[in-house]
């Protein structure tokens, strides 16, 4: 019983930690957006868990709509991913520095 | 009702305001004088609905800092009500005088929009129920003031006027604020009954306790305003600016501003008898003297404007005895005739296009058959001769000051109504009889100047009823009441009676003494050829006793070493330094950090992720 509960929350800590270090140290935009999704979905499950565990129907609702928006702003992302390669032919992040000082 | 009051005049400057450019000039003088008129009839019905219960009206909070909590909040009383009733009701007047007056200027809506501002603040400033709110309404009509004698500002001496009423002002609002931080900070409360309340009945003596000194600096203020002795050098050089401007703001409203608080405060000017004398005997120095200087003046409206610094002088030595509602009084019957004499000052200079100069006017009588009459009921009234209306304030005055026990105070009132019968002969002699000395045609004015001007002679004539002496129930047959001093009954605090026979002869002294002024300067003016005036004493009366001279030569010096050594060590010391050298700083801090910022979006991620660790760790980990 202590596992189970413990688990999920374990799983998405973990899940949120290697998104976070997938957004820092890759320098593909594609893989930092797919990182940034693995972090929503950590939240998504946090949020799951906690509301089976308070036995809340609420928290899918909210899921859903969190997954709702996480696809438009995944196509957002990729819009800009497409924009990116067309002006630099490179699809990095190091590209993006041309706002600096 | 009394949002409208207030806020009629507020909409007509915010519609001239935003057409001051437009082309159709016809219609902004009756714009604002509809605005005025609305304000006008909203207080009418103030009065007639009034029954003796103080209406209020909050306007919801202005500062609430701790236990200070000042609210926008104005009230309805018997002195505010005489006060919002002569406003509106000269102000409307003004305004119709002035469609025609101005109508040939091009600044005619700049000049409406400016009037109606006026109106606005000035009624701010006598409903308003605590000091900060009535100190919004003080620098609104000053600043309506600097705007308006600085009105045709291409010429820079008038501008110059403005900006010296504006400074020497400042002087005294400066102190007004001082006293007004005095009294929060020891008795924790601004509004006006809380104050009259808690000093009524006490008594202060000496200077040197916080309500006495709190009192002392508004009156400094008030000397400001009401351009008392020490700073009354203004009022004569705000005569630059368009003549139905100084009937309204520099003779009927505004520079009453000062009498008004006092009265307002009375609870606390009367338990302070030592500042109260210092009252009456600034008020008789600043009478005196500038009835004295009257009489040398050569320009028609600063004859008049030396007259209502000696008026106000009256109200004061009035306030210095305890006689707070006979201050009103003059107040009221002064607003009405020095108007009147204004206007009729600026009916004649209308008429002789532009001439200010008494000594090219004379025998101006036949062509202004009508300014003439209006100008002589204005010029009795100020004299005080019986009927009109400046007769029974004036007279009530002097018996207050008898009566009281201040003799010194009653001669120099006593000599200045000699000064005042002396001056106003000497200028109706010169403007209407005599010989002709003007050199364009005169025409007399059209009917809108003539209507406000027969319509403030009314009031002038019949103005003073409102406050019959108790003396003449004897030849009246009957008892007539004392109106005013019933309606401000709250407002007083000590009672001046005296038997019938010092009555009598108190006011026989005054109008036979001033009939016999007007008897001896008439025929002197009229007859005699030459003045046999000591020069010096010429030259002194004409320059003003020498003060602006004076102050140029020995406070102007030194105030200016004391402004440049505060500007050189304070602002340029130590602000500007001090900015420069904090800016320095900082520019040296951002070339230690700006390698931070390397437009690395990941680096960027990194800064906000330890950022937020650090946020989590102070948070929930501590």
């Amino acid at each position: 019983m202590e596992i189970t509960t413990f688990f999920p929350f374990f799983l998405a800590a973990m899940l949120f930690f290697i998104g976070m270090v997938g957004v820092l140290l890759r320098r593909n935009i594609l893989v930092i957006l797919m990182s940034l999704e693995l972090m929503l979905n950590a939240v998504n499950l946090n949020i799951l868990s906690f509301s089976s565990v308070y036995g809340l129907k609420d928290g899918p609702v909210l899921v859903f709509f969190i997954m709702s928006v996480a696809a438009a702003e995944a196509g957002i992302g990729l819009a800009l991913a497409v924009r990116v390669y067309k002006i630099f032919k490179r699809i990095n992040v190091d590209s993006l520095n041309q706002l600096k000082d | 009702m009394l949002l409208s009051l207030i806020l009629a005049p507020f909409v007509g400057f915010l519609i001239n305001a935003f057409r001051f450019k437009s082309p159709v000039t016809k219609i902004s003088g009756w714009i604002g004088s509809g605005a005025c008129l609305v304000s006008f009839l909203s207080a009418t019905y103030c009065f007639l609905t009034f029954n003796f219960e103080s209406q209020s009206l909050n306007l919801g909070s202005w500062i609430s800092i701790g236990n200070l909590n000042i609210p926008f909040s104005f009230v309805v009383d018997p002195l505010s009500l005489i006060m919002i009733l002569l406003i509106t009701g000269v102000g409307f007047l003004i305004h119709i005088y002035s469609i025609s007056y101005m109508s040939q200027d091009k600044g005619i809506t700049r000049y409406f929009a400016y009037l109606n501002l006026f109106v606005f603040m000035m009624l701010v400033l006598v409903l308003a129920d605590n000091l900060p709110l009535l100190f919004v309404g003080w620098e609104g009509v000053g600043l309506c003031s600097y705007l308006l004698i600085g009105f045709w500002f291409k010429d820079s001496l008038k501008v110059q006027a403005g900006m010296k009423a504006f400074i020497v002002n400042r002087i005294g609002d400066a102190c007004f604020l001082i006293g007004m931080f005095l009294i929060f900070a020891h008795f924790g409360s601004l509004n006006f009954s809380e104050l009259n309340n808690l000093f009524l009945g006490k008594s202060f003596s000496g200077f040197l306790n916080p309500g006495t000194l709190g009192a002392l600096l508004l009156f400094l203020g008030a000397t400001g305003k009401s351009a008392q002795m020490p700073l009354h050098i203004w009022l004569a050089d705000a005569m630059a600016g368009p003549t139905p401007v100084s009937a309204l703001i520099h003779a009927a409203t505004m520079v009453t501003a000062g009498i008004y608080m006092v009265v307002r405060l009375f609870g606390l000017y009367s338990s302070s008898p030592d500042l109260l004398l210092l009252i009456g005997w600034v008020g008789a120095i600043t009478s005196l003297g500038a009835a004295l200087v009257a009489t040398r003046q050569w320009d028609l409206k600063k004859v008049l404007a030396y007259s209502t610094i000696s008026q106000l002088g009256y109200m004061f030595m009035a306030l210095g005895v305890k006689a707070f509602p006979t201050g009103v009084f003059h107040l009221l019957t002064h607003g009405f005739f020095k108007a009147l004499l204004f206007l009729c000052a600026g009916s004649l200079i209308h008429g002789l296009s532009g001439e200010q100069d008494i000594r090219f006017m004379g025998g101006l009588k036949k062509y202004f058959p009508k300014t003439f009459l209006s100008y002589m009921v204005g010029a009795l009234a100020l004299v005080a001769l019986p009927p009109f209306s400046g007769f029974f304030s004036k007279d009530e005055i002097l018996h207050a000051l008898f009566s009281s026990g201040n003799y010194g105070l009653y001669f120099i009132a006593l000599v200045t109504a000699f000064c005042t019968a002396f001056y106003m002969t000497r200028l109706t002699v010169l403007v209407f009889f005599g010989k002709e000395n003007f050199k364009t045609k005169p025409h007399e004015s059209p009917p809108t100047i003539l209507v406000p001007l027969f319509a403030l002679s009314f009031f002038a004539i019949f103005g003073g009823f409102i406050g019959i002496p108790h003396l003449f129930s004897g030849f009246l047959g009957f008892h007539p009441p004392h109106l005013l001093n019933q309606f401000l009954a709250a407002f007083s605090v000590a009672d001046f009676k005296s038997s019938v026979f010092t009555e009598g002869l108190l006011m026989g002294l005054s109008v036979y003494g001033s009939l016999i002024v007007i008897g001896v300067t008439s025929y002197y003016y009229l007859k005699a050829s030459k003045e046999s005036v000591p020069v010096f004493w010429k030259r002194c009366l004409e320059k003003s006793f020498y003060t602006e001279e004076g102050l140029q030569k020995y406070v102007y010096p030194y105030f200016s070493k004391l402004s440049e050594s505060c500007f050189q060590s304070l602002d340029k010391g130590f602000f500007q330094e001090g900015i420069i050298f904090l800016s320095k700083q900082v520019l040296a801090v951002r070339r230690e950090i700006s390698c931070w910022v390397n437009g690395n979006l990941q680096s960027y991620a990194l800064y906000f992720v330890m950022g937020l660790s650090v946020f989590v760790f102070l948070v929930f980990l501590r």
